[in-house]
Order: structure tokens, then sequence, then C-alpha cells
């Protein structure tokens, strides 16, 4: 009887799973490719007073074959929810990326402390599949 | 014409000899002093064959009082299969009928429970766009749908010793039964006969 019962659940266990019918899952679609890691961010707040501020950020540059593009995010404290604050793409021909984040476009670009994160992306028919966020960096928007 | 009367008369009167002949034998094979002994089921006089006919008319209405209150095995298989423990209850196994519906309903409402959690993070797993929240996920929706599944699988074992022990547990009751219906007769003076109350003094 218990080795009926052991094989029963064993077999529960091996038999079933809950499939994997995300179009975007690199286990079930051999042909997704998972965008590198980004690596080498560094953000730097320009501008004061009454002339426009804005927050140069830099990443070395991923490779064509797993990247099409970035998605930019911001934070007000390290540990806090990261939103994402825009989407720049890739940039071939250069081992350097870049994105300035100005007041003229985004109002919120104003006096204080911020954490940007960035993440690669590559597009495909089932969406965006998005990698590992980069590790915070801090950039200081003075007055 | 003559012929064929005169071999249908030789025809006749061959039946006729087998046929005695038969009679003949059938007679010499007949124990006649064995058939007319009054004393071969042990009856000495009238009053044992009065006593044991007493005792054969109490047994056929201990049988039919059996026969009304006997459960049928086949109809408590039934009802152990709609609800797991109904046909313990009526062979009045109650802890056993209680422990065997109790985790059954454990079982079946703790898979749908987890298969519930299970679907929760697996659509979360569906629309997720970023690879680490694709594993997490998935992972998440894993684990709980194989607790679903084992949950479900030990509520299918349940089910099917409750199948087992109906069968049993019916017979048993059965045997029981008739061990009751005896003990009852023997001692009180009061009787449920299939005719009616009956009293004796």
């Amino acid at each position: 009887m218990k080795y009926v019962i052991l094989i029963l659940v064993a077999l529960n266990l091996v038999a079933c799973g809950v499939k994997r019918d995300n179009p975007l899952d690199p286990n079930s679609h051999s042909e997704i490719v998972v965008p590198g890691d980004v690596a080498g961010l560094a953000g730097e707040a320009f501008g004061s007073g009454s002339n426009p501020r804005y927050v140069r950020l830099e990443w070395n540059s991923n490779n064509l074959y797993n990247t099409d593009g970035y998605y930019v995010y911001r934070s007000l404290g390290y540990y806090n929810a990261y939103a994402v604050i825009d989407t720049v793409l890739h940039a071939t021909g250069t081992t350097i990326q870049t994105y300035i984040h100005s007041s003229e476009n985004d109002n919120s670009v104003s006096p204080g402390d911020f954490w940007y994160k960035v993440s690669a992306y590559k597009s495909y028919s089932g969406g965006n599949l998005e990698g590992r966020m980069s590790m915070p960096v801090f950039v200081r928007v003075s007055n | 014409m003559i012929k064929i009367i005169l071999i249908d008369w030789r025809k006749s009167m061959l039946l006729l000899v087998m046929l005695g002949l038969a009679c003949l034998w059938a007679q010499s094979g007949f124990d006649l002093e064995a058939f007319s002994d009054s004393t071969k089921y042990g009856w000495n006089d009238y009053q044992d064959r009065s006593q044991y006919r007493q005792d054969l008319i109490s047994r056929q209405n201990m049988l039919q009082l059996y026969e009304l209150e006997a459960l049928s095995v086949q109809e408590n298989l039934l009802k152990s299969a709609v609800i797991p423990g109904w046909g313990q209850f009526a062979t009045k196994r109650s802890t056993k009928a209680t422990v065997i519906l109790g985790l059954e309903l454990v079982s079946v409402m703790g898979s749908m429970y987890f298969y519930d959690k299970a679907m929760t993070n697996h659509r979360l797993y569906q629309s997720a766009t970023q690879i680490d929240d694709i594993n997490h996920y998935y992972g998440k929706a894993q684990t709980p749908y194989q607790y679903s599944l084992m949950m479900l699988g030990f509520g299918a074992i349940v089910w099917g010793y409750n199948l087992y022990d109906v069968v049993v547990s019916t017979n048993e009751y059965n045997t029981d039964l008739w061990q009751d219906i005896m003990q009852r007769r023997s001692t009180s003076p009061l009787q449920l006969t299939p005719s009616g109350l009956e009293l004796r003094f």
C-alpha cells in the first residue's frame, strides 16, 4: 500500500507542471534571447538656478544580438519602487550609450536626490523582453 | 400398409418392455425403510419434531428480519462514491466515516486552494515581460501547483480506500446484524417479526 502511495505521489510530481506559455519565456521558446545585463552605469546632474537642469546617464553598450533598446528607471530612494521614465533605442557603432533626462522635457527633474537604474530589452512579436536591471546610481540635482 | 402397422406395433411393444424394466430398476434402488425412518432428522418423537419446526420458523423469521435490515453493498458503494463516508455512516461507523469525509474535504479544498494560488501566479507569469519576473512567477506558480496535485492525489487515494472500506464495513455490519438479531431473539420477550409484534411468556 505504501509503495502505491509513493508511486502515485511521484507520478503527480513528475507528470504535470504549470504550462510555460509566456511567449517571452526563453525556457519554452528557443528563439528567445535574454537581453544582456547593463553594466557601467554612471550619472551626473547639471544645471542650477534658472537654467534648465538635466541628468546625464551613461552605460556600456550591450551587444546588438541581445539588445534593441533600454529602459531608464528612476526612484526617490535606493529601496523604493522604480518607475520607467523613458525608453532609449540602442545606438549602434558606439561603446557607450547615453541618455539625458532634462527638465525641459520633464518637470520632475527638479532639485533633490534620485536613484537611476537601466535595463536592456529585446523586441519580439509577443512584446519586449526585459533583461536584468543594473545596480542603481545616485544623482543629486542641486538648486 | 400392413407392413407399416406391423413395424409400429413392434416399436410400441419394445417401449413398453423398456418402461417396465425401468420401473423394476427404480423400485429396487428405492429404500423404503430409509424413506419412512422418522428418526433420521434427530427427532425421537413428535415433540422433537414440533420443537424443530418452531426453531425453523423462528430462523425463517430472523432471516426475513435480516433481509429487511441488512444493507446493500452496491447501494453503500454508490453512496460512498458520491460522498465519501456516507456508506460508512450508514453502517454506523461514524468515526471512520467522519475521518474519511474530513480527509476528503481537506484534500479537495486544499487542492483547490493551492490550484487557485498557482493560477494567480501563473497569470502574473503570463503577463510578465522581465526575465526575473518570468522566472520568479513561474516558480511561485509551480510549487503550489504541485501541492495541488499532491493533495488531489491524496484525495484520490482516500476516495479509493473509502470505496474498499465501505465494502468491508457493509459486510461486517451485515454479519454483526445477524448476530444482533439472534441475540435480540434470544433475550427480548417482545419480538419484532416480519408479521408484526410477538410477545413471549
